[in-house]
């Protein structure tokens, strides 16, 4: 028996196991037989290079050429088997010796895809983990959406996606992977392109290929200590298999708010609001506002808006948004290379006057086939942005430390912004009017950030495959980021233009000087990679993958500012005096290093095993406790290959898969880098005019801290039906998250010296269900696609090592459960006061219920819900639908989420106010509880105890959005081929069109800071892709 | 089977060779911190048991540099600073004093911050006095004696620390070493006043003995202090044996101890007074004093509370605080001032019931009481005894002015750090121009005072960039120094002025 390799040009591969599958093919020849041969083409007559032709039963093989030709040696009879990725094999029986020309089919199903994995791909068949997997096609690129993160809202169950701010420059999305996996950073783990810590949001959209969501055990374990929350595997686009194109896509959009604040612009209606909520305690003698300040107002108000203005502040600091998207790129492949390569700018206005973003960005990805045994290549990314903001929110800074944090509520309609005829920003005038009030014009345009900043993402591959079945790789990857931060913001002094005289209140002093911040770093991976893979005795195929791997970050910081700079438009440090100044910097490091382990089993195609593990050690902990395992197994069972069950089922079941799986997972952001090391802080102080350094032990390190770990176990089911028309995919999952970290309870004998050490302090399990559903079919000319995803999750504490008061913290309930009292609505008489358990209460306030019958109204009058959360909704849904008629496409996304709830109390809807400088609503006017407006929906003005967080201020945060609506046109081919193009698309998209939702505040989905102002962004946009 | 034997020696090359680049890095897993100190390397030289005085200072100052909020508690001074002047994890911005009540309802409640900072100090004490200890064993003789002053003044620490704390909570738990970890405090008791006391004393007696005649160097202890402090604890200790603390159900007051507690405090403030030739600030002399409503010459009293009389001999401890951008300012301008001062918040001002306290040149004694008027009444500013009259305040003891304004009482404003002009306090008539002798002014602004009265003590009357400001410590409170307990100005004697106050 004489045997010889035939080397086969790779033309297409996913990476390793797929890579040698394709890669070496063992071919016998046979000396009796005749030679087979012809043409293997697509359902669209072009050729298909590359497919396999394999003589059944036999390792016999042969290659289609670029002509889609082939030759092979057969006898008649036999059969041959054509195999091509993304194709339906096809077996065909050897009759004679005629050309023996095949057509194959695309293959429909969804579940022949392959599927980006941690350190690899897999064909979504042999898939045993919970993985979802987003292709990103030109019509999710094509979306008008802020940032990468946004876009992944509804696309995916189990992935919440959730959108705090509408701001230009700071409207990443947060996400998150099967609920609250822990009470610490719950985050999921982002890996670009094999490179763990990329920002997600500073990708180009129209760079990324696919998408994976890593959501149990079995497909995260790779990650091991940091894929507790799940991992986001983000694969950018290459040129491989593709022939030489240029692609261009533009979009402009125009941005909306979906809803935003408006105050009361008339100000002599606010000063009377302010009058009516002083009358509950003060005589109209002794009010602040006097009736003939208002009147004045009222009357002069009409003639001269410089002296008396009614400044409508939403209508001047807000503007028209506007968001530009440009990608240019090229891609293609030859016989050893192929490449990718783009630039792209994006362009964003805010909403808010001088809020603004602009990203500039380029890639590079490359690929050479360095001999038939070696594979090389390299991606760089690079990206610089500038960014230009107001405060940290836009509109609002949380910080405690910024004085202008949440002034907008004292931003009173009767200050003029600004004069342009004097130069003067003003003040406030009225008579007794707080000197205080807020001119937030003069702050938006005077007291900006900005924020530029540059980074390198590039990795290299090296393979080398030297015996069939083997292939070593090695990876290195490094970004690199510089961030520099500066304000130097403008003095300017409020002015009174009735008395003609310059105010009390310096919005900037005169000595404004300039700060300087520069951070910057980078992180470097080194991965080294072994995968084996063969087949024994035909039906069992094997393969196992170890990978040592280690990352090291650097981060380092600068800041420095002076007062009193030379001149008002300098900005860098040198242009301002020394006699003022203060610096500050430091730097850190960290290091991890990992052996990473996977193997996988398929017997007879059916039967699936897989098992993973990473052993990882961080540099966070301390010698000892430094390394954790975490282990995952796996398997599968393709019920529908069972020859006992396809007789039943084959006539509407395509395919199915059941999965089960189970493993732990580790988080090791719940430490600090040093946190684990005995070190002194400095704490000093002053001797003799001068500072004296001082060192203070403020730690108290505990030694026993571990790892947290969460353990998962998935059990799915992948179902096909109809000749895989419609796909099915069901997940429940029961993830327990042991040993959080949490700061330990500490003797107060204590705390004012150290801080107290993190303990692994509790318990909390997720448990949730996941459903996935897609339908995609034909009807004439009319392709169209409807997908479904919901996911429900449950999370509950179960178990805490110390002391839990009375909170939104409790055993045996979801963490951050609604904890509230009840109100029996607002009292209309005193009758109704009296009949309630006394509260101090009078007609017009908020009446609470004596849950506990003690006859008092406190703490414990609060109720539990268990199904409610205040944190983040239980429920998630999104509905896709696409439909296409010969050039025309048409799509709508409907998303939305359920089972949050929250209190709509916060610093602009207030009942009970300052009495001054108070920027009120109009409902504050006319619907709040009197004597005379018994109807309203408002407690009274300046009442008592209304603003508790009772069911009277809980609204469910439920919302249902029409997400996103595109229409797009292709022209027809045989207008642009003249022109020299191969496609043209016209499109016109629009985002966040319609919400409904009972939520009263500014936006259901908004988390964390109720005070927060910066609206969503809707917008209407209008764009082309073009294909050369 | 070579194949087969081929394949597993690739298998064996390579993977062996991945395993061997495993130093890429070196030290991948031993990251050292860049801006802290590792604690296995202090303590082996000196300087380095200087460095931890340094920090027990830094930690004690936190705890005694806003007493000046206590005062809220009493009828003279209204004080809203609770949460809002002070954060709450920054000891140099009034962590110690957040959220407690200093107002005269509410019994002196929520005070669970103060008790934190002062046990969070005892600690950084114990610190230095056992590390200290322990170095004494091994070291060369020549540096016993710095290295026991370095004791003394922790010791001196420690003791002022547990003397608050026996002050406001009486029986309180005692620990007297370094604590690693929390079981060594979780279970501990509180210990019998008189115990504490004891161990204070030793303190005292420590530092009395190891310090220093003269301070090294304005911000740090000698004897003086050291003997002041036992006076103080002397005095206080006499007190209570003879006015009794009856909410204090354990402490059982004897006539006897109190006599001669009595007599102890008496010999060490008489030593202090005589012993080390220490001199009043300008001489004791009242100064010179300007016309009503003016403010360009001011009694010598002002200033004793200004950074002119920094390192003056009459401040027997003093905790120190730097200007701009050391992190170590006090925050005196913002809490006393209002915001033509740097948009300073107000958030203390003296009471009317402050201003009858002070007598009259003339007669020496009492002023007809004031009364209090709303200035919409007609006449209001006019009206005899008026407090909102500027007459009423003619001819009164000097200190009233240096401490407080009334209504046209001037101070120069300061804004980015510059003189801005003369600023006149006119109750509710905040920021309005107006015209005092043919010369416009725009009136002070504040959104913080609703008693007729801001401060004018620790205020300064100049606007340049600010200079660093020592606290006086031994007088406890500017309230502390204020005419109400009749005494001289000088804060020497304040040790009595808190054990009066405190009414036992």
């Amino acid at each position: 028996m004489h045997h010889s390799y035939i080397r086969i040009p790779v033309k297409k591969y996913g990476k390793f196991c797929l890579t040698l599958f394709a890669l070496f093919f063992y071919l016998s020849a046979s000396s009796q037989g005749l030679k087979v041969h012809g043409k293997v083409s697509s359902s669209g007559n072009q050729p298909l290079v590359g497919v396999t032709v394999q003589l059944k039963g036999t390792t016999t093989g042969a290659i289609t050429d670029k002509k889609g030709d082939y030759t092979i040696t057969a006898a008649i009879g036999d059969s041959l088997i054509f195999r091509y990725i993304g194709y339906q094999p096809q077996h065909v029986a050897v009759k004679n010796a005629q050309p023996l020309n095949i057509q194959l089919e695309p293959s429909s199903s969804e579940l022949n895809q392959l599927v980006v994995i941690g350190y690899g791909t897999q064909k979504k068949v042999d898939v045993v983990g919970a993985v979802s997997s987003v292709k990103v096609d030109q019509r999710l690129a094509s979306r008008s959406v802020q940032n990468v993160s946004s876009a992944l809202e509804g696309l995916a169950p189990g992935l919440s996606v959730t959108q705090s701010s509408g701001m230009a420059g700071n409207n990443q999305a947060s996400l998150l992977i099967r609920g609250l996996g822990t009470v610490n950073n719950s985050s999921p783990l982002i890996v670009v392109d094999g490179m763990p810590d990329v920002d997600i949001n500073r990708l180009d959209m129209n760079d990324i290929s696919s998408i994976s969501v890593l959501k149990d055990a079995t497909a995260a374990a790779v990650y091991g200590s940091r894929a507790a929350n799940g991992v986001i595997l983000i694969t950018t686009k290459s040129g491989k298999g593709k022939k030489t194109t240029i692609n261009f896509t533009g979009s402009y959009a125009v941005e909306a708010p979906v809803k935003s604040y408006q105050f009361l612009s008339n100000y002599p209606r606010a000063l009377t609001v302010e009058q009516r909520m002083a009358a509950v305690n003060t005589l109209p003698s002794n009010q602040t506002f006097k009736n003939g300040t208002i009147d004045q107002w009222m009357a002069l108000g009409m003639i001269d808006p410089l002296q008396y203005p009614n400044t409508d502040w939403w209508n001047i600091i807000m503007q028209n948004g506007a968001l530009q998207n440009y990608n240019l790129s090229a891609s293609g492949s030859g016989d050893k290379s192929n490449f990718y390569v783009s630039i792209g700018t994006k362009d964003e206005d805010g909403l808010q006057i001088n809020n603004e973003y602009k990203q500039y960005n380029a890639r590079i990805n490359y690929g050479y086939k360095v001999s038939d045994h070696m594979n090389a290549g390299v991606k760089i990314y690079g990206d610089w942005s500038n960014y230009r903001y107001a405060l940290a929110q836009g509109f609002t800074d949380k910080s405690s430390t910024n004085t202008a944090g949440f002034d907008m509520q004292y931003a009173i309609a009767g200050i003029t912004p600004y004069d342009p005829v004097s130069g003067y920003f003003g003040g406030v005038m009225a008579y007794n009017e707080s000197p205080q009030a807020y001119n937030p014009y003069t702050l938006y345009i005077n007291n900006l950030n900005r924020i530029n900043r540059q980074e390198v993402n590039s990795n290299i591959f090296w393979d080398w495959t030297p015996v069939k079945g083997l292939t070593a790789r090695i990876d290195y990857a490094l970004n690199y980021y510089n961030q520099f931060r500066w304000n130097a913001n403008m003095p300017n002094q409020s002015y009174n233009f009735q008395t003609k005289s310059l105010g009390s209140r310096v919005y900037v002093g005169d000595n404004a000087g300039i700060a300087n911040y520069t951070n910057t770093g980078y992180k470097t991976m080194w991965n080294a990679q072994l995968n084996y893979h063969t087949t024994i005795a035909e039906n069992h195929e094997v393969s196992a993958m170890f990978v040592y791997s280690e990352e090291y970050w650097y981060d380092r910081y600068q800041a420095s500012s002076r007062n009193d700079r030379l001149y008002p438009t300098l900005h860098e440090i040198d242009a301002a005096l020394t006699d003022i100044q203060s610096t500050g910097g430091n730097s850190s490091t960290e290091g991890l290093r990992s052996y990473i382990g996977r193997i996988n089993y398929t017997a007879f195609n059916k039967y699936l095993f897989e098992g993973n593990f990473r052993y990882d050690g961080s540099s966070k902990f301390l010698p000892g406790s430094q390394y954790g395992f975490f282990p995952s197994v796996a398997v599968g069972w393709r019920f529908t290959e069972e020859n006992f069950l396809k007789s039943l089922t084959n006539r509407f079941l395509s395919s199915g898969k059941l999965r089960v799986s189970y493993g732990s997972l580790g988080n090791n952001s719940g430490v600090d880098r040093y946190e684990q090391q005995g070190t002194l802080a400095a704490d000093n102080y002053m001797i003799g005019g001068e500072i004296e350094k001082g060192f203070v032990n403020s730690k108290m390190v505990n030694k026993n801290l571990s790892w947290e770990v969460t353990t998962i176990l998935d059990v799915g089911l992948d179902l096909g039906f109809f000749n895989n028309r419609l796909t099915a995919s069901f997940d429940y999952y029961n993830r327990l998250t042991t040993g959080m970290l949490r700061p330990s309870d500490m003797s107060i004998l204590l705390t004012g010296a150290y801080d107290a050490p993190r303990t692994n302090i509790g318990n909390l399990r997720n448990r949730g269900v996941e459903g996935d559903f897609n339908w995609r079919d034909k009807i004439g000319q009319v392709q169209y696609n409807i997908s479904l995803n919901a996911s429900y999750n449950a999370t509950v504490l179960e178990k805490w090592n110390e002391y839990l008061g009375r909170g939104t913290t409790f055993l045996g309930m979801p963490y951050h459960f609604v904890y509230s009292y009840e109100d029996v609505g607002i009292a209309q008489t005193w009758q109704d006061v009296y009949s309630a358990t006394p509260q101090g209460a009078s007609p017009g306030d908020v009446l609470r219920k004596d849950l506990n019958g003690d006859g008092l109204i406190d703490g414990n009058d609060r109720r539990a819900y268990p199904h409610r959360q205040e944190d983040m909704p239980t429920t998630f849904f999104a509905l896709n639908t696409n439909f296409s008629w010969k050039g025309i496409d048409l799509g709508f996304m409907f998303q939305g989420s359920a089972g949050r709830w929250g209190y709509w109390l916060n610093d602009y809807n207030k009942v009970s106010f300052s009495l001054q400088r108070y920027a009120s609503n109009i409902w504050q006017w006319e619907d709040t509880w009197s004597g005379g407006n018994r109807e309203a929906t408002f407690p009274r003005l300046g009442g008592h105890n209304d603003q508790e967080q009772t069911s009277f201020w809980l609204y469910s945060m439920r919302y249902v959005r029409l997400k996103n609506v595109q229409l797009g046109y292709e022209l027809p081919h045989q207008w642009i081929r003249r022109i020299g193009l191969s496609s043209f698309r016209l499109y016109g998209s629009a985002e966040n069109l319609i919400t409904l939702t009972p939520w009263p505040g500014l936006d259901p989905e908004i988390q964390g800071d109720p005070n927060g102002m910066y609206p969503m962004v809707k917008s209407y946009s209008i764009g082309i892709n073009v294909t050369l | 089977m070579r194949k087969a034997i081929s394949k597993g020696l690739y298998i064996i090359t390579l993977g062996s060779l991945l395993l061997f680049t495993n130093a890429c890095r070196k030290n991948l897993l031993n990251r050292q911190p860049t801006t802290e100190l590792a604690a296995s390397s202090f303590w082996k030289s000196e300087s380095d048991a200087m460095d931890a005085l340094m920090g027990a200072y830094s930690a004690v100052r936190g705890c005694f540099d806003r007493d000046y909020y206590f005062d809220g508690q009493g009828e003279y001074v209204r004080d809203r600073s609770g949460s809002n002047s002070t954060q709450s994890s920054s000891l140099i911005h009034g962590a110690a004093y957040h959220d407690a009540s200093y107002n005269p309802s509410g019994y002196g409640d929520n005070f669970d911050n103060y008790f934190k900072y002062l046990y969070g100090a005892v600690n950084r004490c114990n610190y230095v006095i056992e590390n200290v200890t322990k170095m004494l064993a091994t070291a060369k003789p020549s540096s016993d004696t710095s290295l026991e002053a370095i004791i003394g003044e922790a010791r001196l620490l420690r003791g002022m620390v547990y003397f608050r704390l026996i002050s406001m909570w009486g029986d309180v738990p005692y620990i007297g070493h370094v604590i690693t970890d929390n079981s060594q405090v979780s279970d501990l008791s509180r210990m019998p006043i008189e115990q504490v006391k004891d161990s204070i004393l030793a303190d005292f007696n420590y530092a009395y003995d190891k310090l220093p005649v003269t301070r090294p160097a304005a911000g740090r202890a000698d004897k003086p202090a050291a003997l002041s402090f036992r006076g103080k604890l002397e005095l206080y200790w006499a007190c209570w044996n003879h006015f009794g603390w009856p909410e204090l159900d354990t402490f059982k007051p004897r006539s006897g101890a109190a006599d001669s507690a009595y007599r102890a405090a008496a010999a060490d403030f008489r030593q202090v007074i005589n012993g080390y030739g220490l001199g009043l600030f300008r001489g004791g002399e009242p100064g010179d004093i300007d016309s009503l409503g003016k403010a360009a010459v001011l009694p010598n009293y002002y200033y004793l509370f200004t950074p002119i009389a920094n390192g003056d001999p009459s401040i027997i401890m003093a905790f120190t605080h730097g200007g701009t951008g050391t992190g170590q300012g006090e925050e005196l301008m913002r809490d006393f001032s209002g915001r033509n001062f740097e948009g300073s918040q107000c958030w203390i001002s003296p009471r009317y019931e402050i201003a009858d306290r002070y007598q009259s040149t003339i007669t020496g004694d009492f002023c007809t009481p004031l009364v209090p008027m709303d200035p919409n009444t007609p006449g209001a500013r006019t009206a005899p005894n008026s407090a909102i009259n500027p007459r009423s305040y003619d001819h009164r003891d000097y200190r009233m002015k240096s401490s407080i304004m009334w209504d046209y009482e001037e101070a120069m404003g300061m804004i980015s750090l510059k003189q801005t002009d003369w600023v006149p306090f006119i109750y509710k008539t905040w920021n309005q121009p107006i015209t005092i002798d043919g010369k416009q002014y725009i009136t002070y602004n504040t959104d913080g005072c609703n008693s007729g009265y801001v401060f004018r003590k620790f205020v300064r009357n100049y606007g340049t960039r600010p200079q660093r400001w020592r606290l006086c410590l031994a007088c406890d409170a500017p309230g502390g120094c204020l005419p109400h307990v009749r005494r001289s100005h000088q804060c020497r004697h304040g040790s009595a002025t808190r054990c009066h106050r405190t009414g036992q």
